[in-house]
């Protein structure tokens, strides 16, 4: 527990400096030929996180400076990522998009190798000279479907199929659950680990487990459809990830909390060529559009629909989704009433809200 | 009237040479139909995939890192497979040998440095003896069928060493079911420098070496290929065929062991689940197209590792999907095999005498 601390307080000072712009490199020479390479953690049909990824990417051929713009997909977060990078720098590419959390170190290892070239990493903390990292507030995305989630369940049981123990879990897990209980303060959220991004059978298994304890919404962090589907097939509700889920369980679906990849990709692509790109992390909301909601399912009634957008409008007027007095599972307030958590405790965040029944591992 | 398999009476070796090239090119033909399908140009897509994994010194390297695992795993199967053991547990018998490994990395570290790595490479072919060990016992005493529990044997390794990693191996700090980097001096040389070519390579090489002296050289090597060819006349001639066995799944367990000490050491420098992307089991496609010959294997493994470095080049350049290589690589197999077949048999009509 003290080494998660350590750990967790060494990492959310690291991006609270890079935050604030310490350490930033200055602007780069102008990039006139953009040679642009993304390396993707699944393939791109999972239907999920890989292919967001890959809806954003396709959207930069549009840009007139994007000479190529190739992807290769299923690479592993192992040195498998490494060899993958480096062949793509050696082979002229020279802005590569490492998308998955565990690229961290390879991306780090590669960036050094060539500083000439920028590496854009997904969801991490590490930065380089020539190296950033970029993500978005999905949590408010969550707290949003959360709402939708806390209406519509009968139960009163809603589970939650989670890939790793990551912050970046937990934190999308806490605002889901404020999101139900600020409209139905008697529901819990069920958490599962299933310790993998993508795995579509286990994670299928992992919502089926969870409608067995009596859960009737299904909501997930994870890659592909499969808990969707599992919700389906029971007729219970489901609420996607990544991307809009609804052809793959059109019954079920009742909206998703998705990314838009593309917002963020124009641009870093914009920057690097016209040489006003720095290593100063993205970290964007609803606001910017980098995050969102997915359509409706035709089981949302109008008066959640109505909620659910003005709830939008108040965020991205400047509503904040964590917002004490906040308590913890064992009932301890962790955040005090009138306090926000700084962006460095959201980076951080290792505790359950009240209204989750789950552990995070320690 | 029916048709009937038999053997040719005069056995060319020029020929069944002749037809391995034939089956490759074949392979090679409906490869390219493939990658017309997927919308790119044949030309570059090949060029593609000799430039990334022979273009330079670099690419060739990086190939021969793809390849030392399948080296490793193939020989193993070889031995496995010429005493006609089934051995489809390398994989099981991988992961049990870079567990030995990490635990010799971890806590042997204060040994000088050359006797480490001999500690670690040791302790890699003990697991995985241990591994290949139970299946081959369980085959001789009770004649269990070794695919099914080698198989089984794999299913229970990767669920243990997934407990192991999400509670007392698990790095401390952080999520990922991975273990902790192993210190410097645990890792394996690197034998060309400014690339990631390992020391497990030379190993590699070695373990090949080791498998044709073992088999062709040696009184053990003779009794395992007549158990092999004929079991029942080799229990005549007095070869104990238990025996054999269990050594047999010792000796092809060690070596698959050693495939997986000399990943997580030479590549990785950490354990985590997805160190092999099923290098047992391209083991058994390995050994097969090398006609259960080490030289054969050798070639068929560096075959093997420029195309999983050749197709991410393919990927990059042309966008043709990384899936298609897995459609090549068992269109080769099914054509050499073919190709193989046909030049060792005929297919003879026979009438029925009435």
């Amino acid at each position: 527990m003290k080494k998660w601390i350590l750990f967790s307080t060494t990492a959310a000072l690291t991006i609270g400096l890079l935050l604030i712009g310490i350490g930033a490199a200055s602007a780069r020479e102008p990039v006139k030929d953009l040679k642009i390479g993304f390396i993707y953690i699944s393939p791109v049909g999972d239907a999920g996180w890989t292919y967001a990824h890959d809806q954003g990417r396709k959207t930069l051929d549009t840009l007139p400076y994007v000479k190529l713009n190739r992807f290769v997909e299923n690479v592993g977060e192992s040195s498998d990522a490494t060899r993958v990078m480096t062949q793509l720098a050696s082979q002229g590419f020279n802005l590569i998009f490492a998308t998955s959390y565990g690229y961290m170190e390879q991306c780090l290892k590669v960036a050094k190798q060539f500083p000439d070239v920028v590496f854009e990493h997904c969801s991490g903390y590490k930065t380089a000279p020539n190296m950033s990292t970029y993500f978005g507030k999905m949590y408010q995305a969550r707290y949003l479907t959360g709402l939708v989630a806390g209406k519509m369940t009968k139960k009163n049981v809603i589970g939650y199929v989670a890939a790793h123990p990551i912050p970046e879990v937990v934190r999308g897990i806490n605002a889901f659950t404020l999101g139900v209980r600020k409209v139905n303060p008697e529901a819990v959220v069920k958490v599962v680990w299933t310790y993998t991004w993508f795995d579509p059978a286990k994670e299928k298994q992992a919502a089926e487990s969870l409608l067995k304890v009596g859960a009737d919404i299904i909501a997930q962090h994870q890659d592909t459809p499969g808990p969707q589907q599992a919700a389906q097939e029971v007729g219970a509700y489901s609420i996607g990830y990544n991307v809009d889920m609804s052809k793959f369980a059109p019954k079920a679906h009742m909206t998703a909390a998705v990314w838009h990849w593309d917002v963020a990709y124009k641009a870093i692509a914009e920057e690097v060529h016209n040489g006003t790109w720095t290593n100063k992390p993205i970290w964007w909301g609803l606001k910017k559009g980098l995050v969102g909601l997915a359509p409706f399912g035709p089981m949302v009634p109008e008066n959640v629909k109505k909620l659910v957008e003005k709830a939008k409008q108040e965020i991205i007027g400047g509503k904040k989704v964590f917002q004490g007095p906040i308590k913890d599972q064992n009932g301890k307030i962790v955040i005090p009433e009138g306090k926000f958590p700084t962006d460095q405790e959201l980076f951080s965040m290792a505790y359950f809200v009240e209204g989750v029944e789950g552990q995070i591992p320690k | 009237m029916r048709y009937k398999l038999e053997k040719r009476p005069v056995q060319n070796p020029w020929l069944q040479t002749l037809a391995v090239f034939i089956g490759l090119a074949a392979a090679l033909g409906v490869s390219c139909l493939l990658i017309i399908s997927a919308g790119a140009n044949v030309g570059e897509a090949l060029t593609a995939i000799f430039n990334g994994s022979f273009g330079d010194w670099d690419a060739l390297a990086e190939t021969l890192v793809q390849a030392t695992p399948l080296i490793f795993c193939g020989m193993a199967i070889v031995i496995a497979f010429r005493a006609r053991v089934w051995n489809i547990g390398a994989e099981g018998q991988f992961f049990a040998g870079a567990m030995v490994a990490i635990l010799v990395a971890m806590n042997l570290s204060f040994l000088p440095r050359p006797l480490l790595i001999f500690a670690i490479i040791l302790g890699a072919m003990v697991g995985g003896a241990i591994w290949g060990g139970i299946p081959g016992f369980l085959k001789a005493r009770f004649n269990a069928n070794e695919i099914i529990t080698t198989v089984m044997m794999n299913y229970i390794i990767m669920f243990f060493l997934s407990y192991l990693l999400s509670s007392v191996w698990r790095e401390p700090g952080h999520f990922f079911l991975q273990t902790a980097r192993i210190p410097g001096a645990a890792q394996l040389p690197v034998v060309a420098s400014g690339t990631r070519l390992h020391f497990g390579f030379i190993l590699s090489l070695i373990s090949g070496l080791f498998a044709y002296l073992l088999l062709w050289k040696t009184p053990l090597g003779y009794e395992i290929r007549a158990v092999g060819i004929n079991p029942v006349a080799a229990q005549y001639k007095g070869i104990s065929i238990k025996k054999i066995t269990i050594l047999t799944m010792i000796i092809s367990g060690a070596i698959a062991g050693l495939a997986g000490g000399s990943e997580v050491t030479g590549l990785h420098f950490r354990l985590r689940l997805d160190i092999s992307t099923g290098y047992g089991y391209t083991g058994i496609i390995i050994a097969l197209l090398g006609r259960l010959h080490p030289v054969g294997v050798i070639i068929a493994a560096i075959f093997f590792g420029a195309l999983v470095n050749g197709s991410t080049s393919m990927q990059i350049i042309t966008g043709v999907p990384v899936a298609l290589v897995y459609c090549v690589e068992a269109i080769v197999l099914i054509f050499v095999l073919s190709a193989d077949i046909i030049s060792r048999y005929r297919i003879r009509r026979v009438r029925d005498v009435k």
